[in-house]
Formats: structure tokens, C-alpha cells, sequence
């Protein structure tokens, strides 16, 4: 296997751009502490809250799209 | 009044913390069976998840990032929400002894990833065959390994313990370090020799949360 030239690319947590968004997402509604039961009320019924997460799932799938870079142009 | 939870602390967390939240709402902290947690009251939980939600995510993060710059956190996902403060409290009475464990076991602790993944999309297939897409794909994920081998043994200096998680489209590496180890990580990331045709995206540090179980069930 070749080495060396593969891009490494350092993200920061603003969210300015798509990649850090794409991370922050991930975090925010993957990982941490997740309240089952009787403790978690519903938010004007459970439809809401799937609005709401598919929505971010669309943006998610719309950030990956960006992540992988474009194809390098074909040079004439 | 419904709360929305951000995150736990240990009781020492700054008593001045962020001041907004999520929908501009303000970020108040109560102390409960000796931990700090971090959260808005809001009588129309609807506006947290009301759309926009990407905003409101982002600005979830945004306090937990700001607590996170001084102390160890356990965040709750978004949108974690309970009907008042006496279903929180009974919560943490639960809880309490767990969170305050894993905030005592990992207090110096922050977590950094790396994803790795082909330029070219992982399984694409390049010849109408399938055991040639089948080669091609192992061919990739083989290489995928050979490179998490090689970041592992570049960021060793720096990690106390890594994981990996295979993805659809390539790899995600996970690595705890102490808090002041970070800026040697990244010295150590600069240095790898990523193969060609991978793309490898550093982030964090981030809160420990792949390290444990959040999950009290």
C-alpha cells in the first residue's frame, strides 16, 4: 500500500461548516445519556418529535454528501 | 413545568455557566444528590424541537461545549426532556451513584476521533462482476484495517485506550486521552502517513461518551 498522501483534516466544533455540523450531530442525538420510561414526555405527542428527527436526518444525509470531496476534473 | 436536560456534573461545576440555551432560553443549575445539572425550563417544550431543529441542536452544543472547555460532563442526547424538576430529581436519585462513577473515573479524561474513508466510495462497484465488487470490498476493508493499525501506533504516545466502529463508508476510530494530551495528538495526527485515496477527518475533543454505557437500563 502506498502511504503519505491521504488527506488528513482537522474539524473544529462551530458548526460554520458542514463537516463539524455533520460531527456535532452525530454527538448531540447519538451519544450520551438517553432517559427511557415515564420520565420522558412526549412532545405534543410523539408525531413531533419524528417531524423533528427526520428532519435533522435529511440535513445529516445532506452534510454527508459533502463530505466526500468531488472527483478530481479530468485534465483536457 | 417540562425541563430539558443538557448535561451532569460533578457538584464543583461552575456555578456561573453558560447563560442561554436552546430557543434563547436561559440555562439554569440545580444541585441534586451531589451533582450539577445543567438545564432550561420552558412551559411549551414544543419550541425546543420546533423547526428549525438543526438550530436548536446547535445551540444544545454550544453549552455543552462551553461547560466542557472547564470540566468533565455526561451529556444527555437532545432532546431529553422530563415533565419538572421532581421527575429530574427522582432521576438523579437513581442515577446518581452511576454518574457520579463514571464522572470520578474519566474527570480528566476527553475523547477524539478520526474517520477514515476512501475517496472513492467504499464497495463501489467498478466492474459489472460481483466477486469483483466482492474483492474490491475487501480489498477496501482490509486497507481500512492496515490504516487504523497505523493510526493507533501514531497517536499511542497520546491515548490511553482506543475503539474502532466500521462504518458503511469506511471507519471511525475513537481515542481517550487526558485533557492536556490533546494538542499531542494533534501534533502526532500531522505527522501520519494516510495512504492514497483515503481521507482521514480529525474532531474534539469531545465528553467520553464512547467509552461507557450511558444507558441506566
Amino acid at each position: 500500500m502506498s502511504t503519505g498522501s491521504g488527506a488528513v483534516v482537522f474539524t473544529d466544533q462551530s458548526g460554520g461548516d458542514q463537516l463539524s455540523l455533520v460531527d456535532i450531530l452525530d454527538h448531540v442525538l447519538n451519544q450520551g445519556i438517553m432517559i427511557r420510561g415515564n420520565l420522558v414526555i412526549s412532545l405534543a405527542g410523539v408525531d413531533l418529535v419524528y417531524v423533528g428527527l427526520d428532519m435533522i436526518l435529511t440535513s445529516i444525509e445532506t452534510a454527508m454528501r459533502h463530505m466526500n470531496p468531488p472527483a478530481p476534473l479530468a485534465k483536457k | 413545568m417540562p425541563v430539558l436536560l443538557y448535561c451532569v456534573a460533578e457538584a464543583s461545576a461552575p456555578l456561573e455557566g453558560p447563560r442561554t440555551g436552546v430557543r434563547g432560553q436561559p440555562v439554569a443549575r440545580i444541585e441534586h444528590c451531589g451533582l450539577a445539572v445543567y438545564l432550561s425550563r420552558d412551559s411549551n417544550s414544543d419550541a425546543w424541537t420546533r423547526p428549525p431543529v438543526r438550530d436548536s441542536v446547535l445551540e444544545f452544543h454550544q453549552v455543552l461545549r462551553q461547560l466542557f472547555a472547564s470540566v468533565a460532563i455526561l451529556p444527555f442526547r437532545f432532546p431529553t426532556i422530563v415533565a419538572g424538576d421532581r421527575e429530574l430529581e427522582a432521576h438523579l436519585e437513581s442515577a446518581s451513584e452511576r454518574y457520579k462513577h463514571l464522572l470520578e473515573k474519566y474527570k480528566t479524561s476527553v475523547q477524539v476521533e478520526v474517520l477514515v474513508s476512501p475517496v472513492e466510495k467504499p464497495g463501489a462497484p467498478s466492474t459489472a462482476s460481483g466477486t469483483e465488487y466482492l474483492r474490491t470490498r475487501k480489498s477496501q476493508l482490509d486497507g481500512l484495517d492496515q490504516i487504523v493499525a497505523g493510526l493507533s501506533s501514531v497517536a499511542g504516545c497520546a491515548v490511553i485506550e482506543w475503539q474502532v466502529r466500521r462504518l458503511p463508508q469506511g471507519v471511525r476510530w475513537f481515542g481517550r486521552l487526558e485533557r492536556d494530551s490533546v494538542d499531542q495528538f494533534k501534533a502526532a495526527m500531522k505527522t501520519w502517513k494516510l495512504p492514497a485515496g483515503h481521507i482521514a477527518r480529525v474532531s474534539g475533543p469531545w465528553p467520553v461518551t464512547e467509552f461507557f454505557h450511558l444507558d441506566p437500563s
